[in-house]
């Protein structure tokens, strides 16, 4: 027995009993569905986006924070590294120490250079392990 | 002085951790010590970022989102004990082992009574997975719930609904009615039913 079922009898048992024998027709009632359906779908991409790890230090200084390369590294991340152990342990250990490499050398000309082939070389590398899907 | 203890403390605590480690890798292995490292540390990390540890949901509390009704073939929970299941819009995390439910209604009225026996109902299910200490129904405009009690109360709350709507499967039919200006004027059955009122 769901949840919801529970609630719609609380609301109403003549109308929850009534609903097992009849379609809805009514034009209004339909739409009313259908936007309430909507609501929940945008509130959930909308919770989703908010919970998604948005961190990726050394691509976001290089490239920018919704740059394709920085979009495809926190994939790479999501879908490759996340899923062994050794992966897990490389992406603690560089959210550890990137932002302090960053406030410590974010303002030197050569480190953004240097930095910016680095991250080029690392989403070559991230494109080939995903066999060019990126 | 103060330095001196803090340090001493520290190398206490460092021993102790060290000794635990090395007990857990004697008596269940390697696996299960790196699991034992990660909870402390995380752990630790939590102590100290506090409040800071969770992001912001969209509605005004601080938790990870664990769970969430984002498709058809999301999870359902069921409750073997008390025969229901359920399928809640969003749970999140706000503590170590604490989650927070929460059942979303778009529209911007208050929160009916329905709801919450609906965000109850969905309590008694999904605890069979988390630890639910916190449940919500959020509208447009209001929000309405809080702390919840042990399952045995609740349960009790939600009974009488329960049982009408296992009659309700297994016959079809029901004597009970709770006609009103506000709920006939946008009930989906209202064409086909004798109690209406408009």
């Amino acid at each position: 027995m769901n949840a919801s079922d529970c609630g719609k009898v609380a609301y109403c048992a003549q109308s929850y009993a009534l609903s097992k024998k009849h379609k809805v027709t009514d034009k209004y009632i339909i739409k009313r569905q259908k936007q309430g359906n909507q609501g929940h779908a945008e509130l959930t991409n909308a919770a989703l986006a908010m919970s998604k790890d948005r961190r990726c230090f050394i691509a976001t200084y290089a490239f920018g924070e919704d740059d394709t390369i920085t979009c495809d590294l926190r994939l790479f991340r999501d879908e490759r590294l996340k899923t062994h152990l050794m992966g897990r342990v490389f992406i603690s250990m560089y959210y550890a120490l990137s932002p302090r490499l960053i406030s410590l050398c974010g303002q030197s000309v050569l480190f953004k250079g240097a930095s910016t082939s680095l991250v080029r070389i690392v989403h070559k590398y991230a494109c080939k392990r995903q066999g060019g899907s990126y | 002085m103060l330095v001196n203890v803090r340090e001493e403390v520290i190398n206490i605590i460092s021993g102790l951790l060290l000794l635990a480690i090395s007990l857990v890798i004697f008596l269940f292995g390697v696996g299960r010590a790196l699991k034992f490292t990660r909870f402390i540390l995380l752990g630790l990390i939590r102590l100290k970022k506090g409040d800071d540890y969770y992001p912001v949901t969209p509605f005004g509390f601080k938790g990870k989102l664990v769970y969430s009704d984002e498709n058809i073939n999301a999870k359902i929970f069921r409750s073997s004990k008390y025969l229901v299941q359920a399928k809640p819009d969003f749970i999140y995390e706000t503590a170590y082992q604490r989650y927070t439910l929460i059942e979303y209604k778009e529209r911007n009225g208050k929160v009916y009574l329905s709801d919450e026996i609906q965000m109850l109902t969905s309590v008694l299910a999904v605890r069979n997975s988390f630890n639910i200490t916190h449940a919500y129904v959020v509208t447009g405009k209001d929000k309405k719930g809080g702390v919840l009690t042990d399952s045995a109360t609740i349960y009790e709350q939600v009974k009488p609904y329960i049982d009408e709507t296992r009659k309700i499967n297994n016959s079809g039919k029901t004597s009970k009615a709770s006609p009103a200006k506000y709920k006939c004027s946008t009930c989906a059955m209202r064409a086909s039913c004798k109690f209406q009122v408009y």
